[in-house]
């Protein structure tokens, strides 16, 4: 029983020569995952096969950068022009309000605002006349002779309770022309209706 | 010779030095040897590559434990993929130990008849045969086992690897008489 018959040895030696399937690579990569896994290795020489998730993060990383990158730069790019629009307004309300007020108070200083300046209107009105703290506003009430860009400011604004007289214009103030629909004295003037 | 031995002993260094180049040269350069001992232990070629692959990441896993002076690189690979060989037939039936043979009558089989089948059709008839006799038959005829040491790799006892040798002698002698009579 111990001893191995001759045509057992037969079937080894042919067992031995069994052919080989053609599996190298698809094992390989098993093993190779496996190894990942189990023996991670920082060599470069195959160790890191572009399917290794270092290789790609790193570039996704630089990608998510610079497209981020991209974009605020558009955004900001795109925004300019508009902050620019919103200087000039201030500048031209600053221009504007300055001179107005010199003519219905007292002498301000240079950088004195609108906002500042509580002192009552020349006109001897009580205290019924509303405070504005609105720049732009203010601009209006005081019936400047500034073109007003914002077309739904005119519709809104509220009738002026005392006639404000005529601007005198400074010639110092630069006013820079505007667009849009201008605005004179007849718009704020209240006309009393004559009952005959 | 000498250039392929130093060329094995590079590999085994750099796969030591768990380089992935040295481990895939020499997965690639023992892939036929170790394919070759995997068929005999499984049904399909699918289940050839799973113990390959099996054999080769504890192969990489435990390489720092071969010593060249107690035995060859091909011993100690064959090792290793016969154990997986035998833990994927462990893992498909149970080996009996309630089967006892001392004696047997040996089964009359005609020499000429295996020298005239192909390798793969002898695998075909051996794969017939139940895991556990499978895997006792192919490391008596094939890899040259004596019982003791098939009882201690399989943990049965000597009686039942004879037992389990008998019925693979009957089985393949009923098997072969079918194709050529």
């Amino acid at each position: 029983m111990d001893e191995r018959l001759k045509y057992e040895q037969l079937i080894g030696e042919k067992l031995q020569s069994l052919p080989i399937p053609d599996m190298q690579d698809a094992i390989w990569a098993r093993v190779k995952a496996q190894l990942d896994i189990d023996l991670p290795t920082d060599d470069n020489d195959g160790g890191s096969s572009p399917q290794s998730p270092s290789g790609p993060g790193i570039i996704g990383w630089g990608l998510s950068v610079v497209i981020i990158a991209l974009v605020t730069t558009f955004f900001i790019l795109k925004n300019k022009p508009k902050k620019q629009d919103q200087k000039n307004n201030s500048t031209t309300t600053e221009q504007v309000s300055s001179p107005s007020v010199r003519n219905n108070g007292p002498p301000l200083p240079n950088n004195s605002t609108i906002k500042r300046t509580n002192t009552p209107l020349s006109t001897g009105a009580d205290n019924s006349i509303p405070v504005i703290t609105n720049d732009s506003a203010m601009q209006q009430d005081l019936g400047i002779a500034e073109p007003v860009r914002n077309d739904s400011m005119q519709i809104n604004l509220p009738p002026p309770l005392v006639t404000v007289p005529p601007p005198k214009t400074d010639t110092t103030a630069q006013v820079k022309k505007g667009r849009g629909m201008p605005v004179n004295d007849s718009n704020y003037r209240i006309v009393p209706k004559n009952k005959n | 010779m000498v250039a392929v031995e130093a060329n094995i002993q590079e590999l085994l260094d750099g796969s030591l030095a768990n380089k992935r180049k040295a481990q895939e040269a020499l997965f690639r350069h023992f892939y036929g040897f170790a394919m070759s001992i995997a068929l005999r232990y499984s049904r399909d070629e699918m289940d050839a590559a799973d113990i390959v692959s099996h054999a080769f990441i504890k192969i990489f896993k435990s390489i720092h434990s071969f010593d060249s002076t107690k035995g060859s690189l091909h011993a100690w690979i064959k090792k290793i993929v016969v154990n997986e060989g035998l833990d994927h037939i462990k893992s498909r039936t149970r080996f009996s130990e309630n089967v006892e043979l001392e004696t047997v009558t040996e089964p009359q089989i005609n020499n000429s008849v295996i020298e005239q089948m192909g390798a793969e059709e002898i695998m075909e008839i051996v794969k017939k045969l139940p895991p556990a006799t499978h895997a006792v038959f192919v490391l008596y005829a094939v890899e040259g086992y004596n019982h003791r040491e098939i009882a201690e790799k399989l943990n049965i006892s000597e009686g039942t690897s004879k037992w389990h040798l008998s019925e693979a002698r009957k089985f393949l002698q009923q098997q072969l008489s079918t194709i050529y009579n």
